[in-house]
């Protein structure tokens, strides 16, 4: 007996932070979430499973293309056609879609009811799957508490979207605890809504499959669903990569250097790195540079055609394959600040601006916020909520900025004049 | 910070170029270069010095890079000097000086750190240390221009001046510009307005194609319902198609039912009229016909009936005659046969007569005395016949087998007694099988023998090689050496290796040990040169020098200033013989003379602290060398005690422990050889014995033969007798073997013959019993011979023929008279019964009389038989007529009974009536025929379907319902195209991803959004800084700097200008201006350019000077700024030049040797110092 055990597709869930450039492979992206989609259900086909468990978050709650949904039922009818069985329950974001209350599901696929924990047995595999929906989006309760016990000399399958008893970066939907779950004695427990996988427990097996495909840089890495085995009575879940694009963040550590061309060398290496672990995918990389360095003068000065370079890095070492989503530099001059600070002269007291804005001060801050207040207006909201620290009149926002532009600004200062 | 020597030992253009700041108070030193080349090489040095060999040095054309050399000593914060010599390198760049200058000299000592130079500067980084502290012609320049261009603005000029970062402005622009290029509140061409307005586009071409769920069911809605009414206009017109058919139908089918309706109505009048067959009348015509003609063949036949049998009555036959018919027939026929035996019988009797003496008379010839009645007992049977002859022919061979038996017994009596005699001449052989044992055993120790004389030779030589090899080994016997107990050749070895390891150790230290002692001699000599130079200082000196001085300034306060004791007796213990005041004054001055030397004499201290350290460390190690030696000492005679125990213990004398070793593998060979040797010779015993055994029972063994043996024979000599003795016997054996076997043949041959002949006896007397019977039954007794037996037999074959002759004869004349009784009696049987009277004639007469009468009988009856048949046939014929009337009649009757009427007559009128009915009912059914074929349905449904109809209006319906049915076709065409377009609605939301693109288009927009926001926010925070800090340096400066610029102004302009200050500007912002002798205030675009530079100066040097006042004194490095002044605004320069000087050490550079008198005329001898650099050689 066999199944695959997924959760938040988020469906036609668009890639953030991608700002296309020339040579950004922007048409192999297109689709993502659909491609992993298809690779799930190629998967089950691929791996003649017995059935599929999805735990819920099948579109983002707030999409409203139909489409997106005749294009889940599709790939749902291909399962159906291999006489494969899709069990869901509604998260979250299911709770709130009218799309999944709509579609014509196929036969195959069943929904798990809202109102109280549903079993369904499966007699020929001695398989008994329980799980229960979200009536609404804000579900608050423990719903694991009203799970029945599992059903003695059967293969137990508790399905469930849930916060857990808490997940960093995840809103607290159904919580619970391990202790509640272990409590029903089933086998396994399929859980959703966490998008990083997480094998919660092994004894049984309580397991976060992660989401089908990584949106943004904070989900980096492989992305997919779980395998579950029942091998001489033990079930066994391994992962399977499904995604399409797979997200990396890399750090250069560029200490000590006096030279571009080390800098650019370290972050090829380390792009090298990336291409390599990606399995032949797509990948979008964050690029940081750190460490103090004397080349810092130098990219500080020339910060869009520093980035130009390092996307062209990407182009030759990923041969279209990567996009670069940012390229942050922190790296700082090798210039002692604190001492700077002290001294009586222009420098010291640029030093001491600086510091007098990082440290907060409300009027310095405000006064800059008035002059951002103009764009502020015109930018839409989804900018300054994109949570990237551009909330232009939020003081924490604008301190945070402020204490990293000491290096940038004194490079700027020592390039102007006669001698540069 | 003050750089007291520098030493350009290979840079640039320089060689060994030393310029000393030493040796003078001045602070403002004028380093004159000869060319423009020289100068700037030199400005690179310092910068080098203190930072670095730049990776890409120009300064390497005449040098290479390994040799780049800069020195220097400078003089840090705290009164100490360093001594550095940089050379460009990746790793360890610094090393101390020495002071050492020169080519050959060594200058550079141990490594120092990597910014140790750089230290000095404190937070200045090589950028702001030619910022802050460097000026140049190109910064007065643009600084001046900068002051144009702020118009003065205080807050900015006072910060670039400061800053020495001239182009604050510029790099404002620089970032607003930028930041204008991102965004600009009403512009639309900047990056982040076109993004918006773009990703506005974006979201709603997504928001556009998305299809809203309550869209889709809509959509789905309307295509259900469309495809509903489709269905239902369909129907409609469906049905409005089946009534125009109907109409047409009826109309078309009208005609037909009118006419079936008249046709029906007329048949109801013939109801009761019956339904006769089509062919009744030609019945009733056929049937009439036949009865009349059976009526006349009746009457015929009655009187043919009547004529015959009056003619059958007339018929006589004679009678008795047809009845015997057979018996008649067959007396007749054996009448030929009766007449024929009366003929033959008297011949035969005569015959047999004579048969019957000839019979007799061989009877007697055979000499028997039997009657003919009597004599058939005596035929020969055959069985008996042929047992006779066989007996004859068997007594034959009896005698002549006999005869030959007793023959061969002759013959085998005879062999048998020749046989005997000769086994009896021949002697019974004796058992061998010992001996041959004996001499198998004997044969295999035979080989030994040879074996045993090789191994004896090569034992002899062996032995004499091993005593050989003994005799070298210190003339001892093998046994001995096997005794010794010997060193394993691990020990050996590893005694060797220590043996080698103190002899090399031994070799190494005393090597290291005699260099060190030449370095000692060598440095002690050198400190012994340093000290004739008087006292050497060092830091522990002064120390020492302090703590007595302070200890004698306690003693000085106890004794003279608190008055507690005596300054004598203090003065005594402090130092005896001298006053205590003046034993401290002499403290006192031993401090400042120990630190006065540390101070001036750092070279020789330097040198002197290294000697003695280099004398300190070499001392040591020689101390260490020596015991490695000892140690050795101690190893070496451990060593020797150890190989001299082993060579004791073995008793032989090496020199070495490879010569042991040799002569330990000698000793192991001979050892090996002792034990060869003596597996020999146990072979050679084993084989000895075995032979001598092998032998004593071989003798042993010929003795009990009877051979005598003599001792001294050897086994191969006994064993070649023992051989021949066995070949003897074996010949001897086989001879005696042949003779017995011939003799046991004969007499088992002999013994079978007899056998043989008594079995033949006892057959030939059986045979005689036989024969005795055999001719016993011909008539002869038993002694008759063979040859009588066969003449007896063949006489009676004679007579027998003879008698079987006559008997046959007699019964042939018995036969015929017997026929003759049997015919005659037959004759009269059958007269008798006929009633005739033959009056006792001969059957030769009656028979043809009565044949005659039986034809005339059988004549009469065939005449009758006729007559009966003829009368039979016509009454058949009459009763046939008969019944075909009686038929017909009965048919005719029911002919009437059909047709329902009582009279024959009245059939006629009836038959007209029954065929008009049957065309009526054929002409209906023909129509209702065709109504179904026309319709293809049931009758009643048509009829049924007419009848619902309004005949009148039929017409009038059709146009009405064509018209409906062409309206219905065009409200199809319209509703299909309706469905059509519905579900191509519908399908069109077919699950495509274009608003997922869209949105994702979006998103990648707002990626770019966000990424130019953030770069947009950097820059105008950077220039918000900026901003701020002019403003605020301005405000703590403003007053201090200004003032002091004003003086550096005036001096520099000479006295044209009194001062600057400070003027309100537009803005609210405070503009420079510098304020004439006349008071009147001149705003910087109404300087001439010369000023504005000098502006700039003054405002720098101020600045300068503010900073030195916080932080550590760094020199200041004026490169060539007087260039363009003429002479007494040079002069006013290097005089503000020499103020600056006050404060820290000033550096001008310049190639322009006019300046020098210059300097010399606008500064005070003390502060200036002239360093006039050699023309450095280009080649």
């Amino acid at each position: 007996m066999k199944f695959l055990h997924a959760a938040d597709i988020h469906l036609d869930s668009p890639l953030r932070g991608l700002d296309r450039y020339d040579g950004a492979p922007a048409d192999e992206i297109r689709g993502a979430t659909r491609k992993a989609l298809g690779n799930l259900v190629s998967l089950a086909i691929d791996e003649d499973i017995d059935f599929v468990i999805l735990a819920g978050d099948l579109f983002d709650g707030d999409w409203t293309d139909f489409n997106t949904g005749l294009f889940f039922v599709q790939q749902m009818a291909r399962l159906g056609q291999r006489n494969i069985p899709v069990y869901a329950v509604r998260g979250n974001h299911d709770a709130e879609s009218k799309i999944t209350r709509k579609l014509p599901w196929p036969q195959n696929v069943h929904f798990f009811s809202p109102r109280k924990p549903e079993s369904i047995t499966l007699d020929d595999l001695d398989v008994v799957i329980h799980g229960q929906s979200f009536a609404t989006q804000k579900v608050i309760d423990d719903l694991a508490l009203g799970y029945p016990a599992a059903v003695p000399g059967k293969i137990n399958i508790g399905v469930l979207h849930t916060s857990l008893d808490g997940r960093e970066g995840h809103a607290t939907y159904a919580p619970t605890s391990l202790s509640v779950l272990k409590s029903r004695s089933y086998d396994y427990w399929a859980l959703g809504h966490v998008h990083k996988r997480e094998v919660v427990n092994t004894g049984p097996l309580v397991v976060f499959p992660g989401n089908t495909q990584g949106r943004h840089i904070k989900e980096t890495g492989s992305k997919g669903c779980e395998l579950v085995t029942l091998e001489g009575g033990i079930l066994r879940t391994e992962h399977r990569s499904l995604d399409v694009l797979r997200w990396h963040s890399i750090e250069v550590d560029v200490e000590g250097a006096t030279d571009l061309d080390i800098v650019l060398e370290r972050t090829r290496k380390a792009l090298r790195g990336t291409s390599a672990t990606a399995e032949d995918r797509l990948t979008a990389v964050r690029v940081s540079i750190v460490g103090r360095a004397g080349v810092h003068e130098m990219i500080a000065t020339h910060l869009d055609a520093f980035r130009q370079q390092v996307r062209a890095l990407a182009i030759e070492v990923g041969q279209g394959s990567v996009w670069v989503e940012k390229v942050k530099v922190t790296t700082a001059m090798p210039v002692d600040l604190v001492a700077l600070k002290e001294r009586n002269d222009p420098l010291g007291e640029l030093v001491h601006q600086l510091e007098i804005l990082a440290a907060g001060d409300r009027q310095a801050l405000e006064a800059l916020a008035a002059e951002l207040q103009s764009l502020r207006q015109k930018l839409p909201a989804e900018v300054t909520e994109s949570g990237e620290g551009l909330l232009l009149d939020d003081p924490e926002t604008l301190k945070r900025l402020c204490a990293s532009l000491g290096p940038d600004l004194l490079s700027r200062a020592f390039n102007q004049g006669p001698h540069s | 910070m003050r750089i007291s020597k520098l030493y350009l030992k290979a840079f640039g253009p320089y060689t060994e170029q030393v310029i000393d700041f030493v040796g003078t108070d001045a602070s403002l030193h004028i380093l004159y270069g000869p060319n423009e080349a020289g100068k700037s090489s030199l400005l690179r040095a310092i910068h080098a010095l203190f930072f670095g060999i730049s990776e890409r040095t120009q300064d390497n054309f005449l040098h290479e890079n390994a040799v780049l050399r800069i020195a220097g000593i400078v003089d840090d914060n705290k009164g100490h000097q360093l001594a550095v010599m940089r050379r460009k390198a990746r790793k360890q760049p610094l090393r101390e000086w020495n002071g050492n200058v020169g080519t050959d000299i060594v200058c550079e000592g141990e490594p120092l750190p990597d910014d140790v130079m750089s230290a000095l500067m404190g937070s200045i980084g090589e950028v702001q240390f030619s910022k802050l502290f460097g000026i140049d012609r190109d910064e007065l320049i643009v600084g001046g221009q900068a002051i144009l261009e702020g118009h003065g603005e205080v807050g900015e000029s006072l910060f670039e001046a400061g800053a020495g970062l001239v182009g604050l402005r510029r790099l404002r622009d620089a970032l607003e510009t930028e930041a204008d290029a991102l965004f600009a509140p009403r512009a639309s061409k900047p990056l982040i307005n076109t993004t918006i307005s773009e990703y506005d586009t974006a979201r709603r071409q997504a928001k556009d194609l998305a299809i809203k769920t309550e869209e889709w069911v809509r959509r789905e809605e309307v295509f259900t319902a469309a495809l509903r009414q489709l269905g239902d206009d369909k129907q409609n017109l469906a049905e409005r198609r089946m009534e125009r058919e109907k109409v047409s139908r009826t109309l078309r089918n009208l005609p037909m039912i009118v006419r079936r309706e008249e046709c029906l109505k007329e048949l109801a009048d013939l109801v009761g009229v019956p339904d006769l067959p089509l062919d009744f009348a030609e019945q009733r015509v056929a049937i009439s016909t036949a009865k009349a003609s059976a009526q006349r063949r009746r009457d015929d036949s009655q009187v043919k009936l009547s004529g015959l049998t009056s003619q059958l009555e007339s018929i006589e036959i004679p009678v008795g005659y047809i009845e015997r018919a057979v018996l008649i027939q067959g007396v007749y026929s054996h009448l030929g046969a009766f007449q024929q035996a009366e003929l033959e019988i008297p011949g035969l009797q005569a015959k047999y007569q004579n048969l019957l003496d000839h019979a007799r008379a061989k009877l007697s010839e055979a000499g028997l005395s039997e009657e003919l009645a009597s004599v058939e007992k005596l035929r020969p049977k055959k069985a008996g016949e042929a047992k006779l002859r066989s007996l004859i022919k068997e007594s034959t061979d009896y005698l002549g087998r006999l005869t030959e038996l007793r023959r061969q017994e002759t013959q085998a009596k005879l062999a048998l007694e020749k046989a005997t005699s000769l086994l009896s001449g021949l002697t019974k052989p004796r058992d061998k099988s010992p001996l041959e044992q004996a001499v198998q055993v004997a044969s295999e120790h035979a080989e030994s023998e040879r074996r045993l004389s090789e191994l004896e030779s090569e034992i002899r030589t062996r032995m004499e090689e091993i005593e050989r090899k003994a005799r070298n080994l210190g003339d001892r016997s093998p046994i001995e050496l096997r005794k010794l107990r010997l060193p394993s050749q691990a020990t050996l070895e590893r005694l060797q290796l220590e043996a080698e390891a103190i002899s090399s150790d031994h070799n190494l230290v005393n090597s290291h040990l005699s260099d060190r002692r030449v370095d000692l001699g060598k440095l002690e000599a050198e400190n012994g040169r340093l000290e004739e130079g008087g006292l050497v200082p060092s830091e522990a000196e002064l120390a020492k020098a302090r703590e007595r001085r302070d200890h004698g300034w306690n003693l000085v306060r106890q004794g003279y200033i608190e008055k507690t004791r005596d300054p004598d007796e203090l003065g005594a213990s402090f130092s005896p013989g001298v006053k205590l005041f003046e034993a401290y004054e002499a403290a006192v001055e031993r401090v400042d003379a120990v630190a006065d030397g540390l101070r001036y004499d750092t070279k020789r201290m330097t040198e002197h602290s290294l000697v003695c350290e280099r004398i300190a460390q070499l001392s040591a190690a020689i101390v260490e060398g020596q015991a490695r030696l000892n140690h050795l000492a101690v190893r070496q005679e451990k060593w020797q005690g150890e190989w001299t125990g082993i060579k004791i213990s073995l008793g032989v004398e090496c020199a070495t422990v490879r010569e042991l070793q040799a002569w330990l593998t000698d000793q192991s060979t001979v050892v090996a050889s002792v034990a060869e040797l003596e597996k020999r010779q146990r072979e050679a015993e084993g084989l000895r014995s075995g032979i001598e055994t092998a032998r004593r029972r071989l003798l042993a063994q010929l003795d009990a033969y009877g051979v005598v043996a003599s001792e001294g024979e050897s086994l191969r000599e006994a064993l070649t007798r023992s051989r021949r003795l066995l070949e003897a016997a074996r010949r001897e054996e086989a001879e005696y073997e042949k003779a017995k076997k011939a003799k046991d043949e004969l007499e088992l041959s002999l013994a079978g013959d007899r056998e043989r002949l008594k079995e033949l006896q006892g057959d030939f007397q059986a045979w005689r019993s036989r024969w005795r019977l055999a001719v016993g039954v011909i008539g002869l007794n038993e002694t008759a011979e063979p040859a009588d037996a066969e003449g007896q037999l063949s006489l009676l074959g004679e007579l027998f023929l003879v008698i079987d002759e006559a008997n046959r004869i007699g019964r042939d004349v018995s036969e015929r008279e017997a026929t003759i009784k049997r015919y005659t009696e037959e004759v009269h049987d059958l007269v008798d019964a006929l009633g005739i009277d033959s009056d006792e004639r001969s059957p030769g007469h009656v028979v043809p009389e009565l044949f005659a009468q039986y034809q005339e009988a059988q004549k009469a009856a065939q005449r009758r038989k006729q007559i009966s048949d003829q009368l039979e046939a016509e009454r058949r014929a009459f009763e046939q007529a008969d019944q075909e009337l009686s038929v017909k009649s009965g048919e005719l009757a029911e002919l009437c009974n059909v047709a329902g009427v009582t009279e024959i007559a009245g059939l006629p009128p009836v038959e007209v009536r029954a065929k008009r009915k049957r065309e009526l009912t054929s002409q209906v059914s023909q129509v209702e025929r065709q109504l179904i074929e026309l319709n293809s349905t049931p009758l009643d449904r048509v009829l049924e379907e007419a009848a619902s109809t309004n005949r009148d209006s039929l017409n009038a319906q059709l146009p009405a319902l064509e018209e409906e049915i062409k309206e219905g076709e065009a409200l199809q065409i319209t509703l299909a195209q309706y469905a059509r377009d519905t579900e191509v609605a519908l399908k069109q939301v077919d699950g495509s991803a274009r608003a997922a693109e869209a949105a994702q288009v979006a998103q990648e927009l707002l990626a770019r959004l966000g990424n130019a926001t953030e770069d947009y926010v950097r820059l105008k925070a950077s220039s918000f800084v900026i901003a701020r800090t002019i403003e605020a340096y301005r405000e703590k400066n403003q007053v201090p700097l200004l003032k002091r610029a004003a003086e550096y102004f005036k001096t520099l302009t000479l006295g044209s200008f009194r001062g600057l200050e400070a003027d309100p500007g537009e803005d609210d912002r405070e503009v420079l201006v510098g304020v004439r002798a006349n008071r009147k205030h001149v705003p910087v675009g109404g300087m001439s350019e010369g000023t504005r530079d000098q502006l700039y100066l003054a405002l720098r040097l101020a600045a300068i000077e503010r900073h030195l006042e916080t932080g550590p004194p760094v020199p200041v490095i004026v490169d060539d700024i007087l260039v363009q002044f003429d002479n007494k605004r040079a002069k006013a320069a290097l005089e503000a030049l020499g103020m600056l000087a006050a404060h820290t050490q000033v550096l001008v550079l310049t190639h322009h040797e006019h300046l020098l008198p210059l300097a010399e005329q606008a500064t005070a001898k003390s502060v200036l110092a002239i360093h006039r650099l050699e023309t450095p050689s280009l080649v």
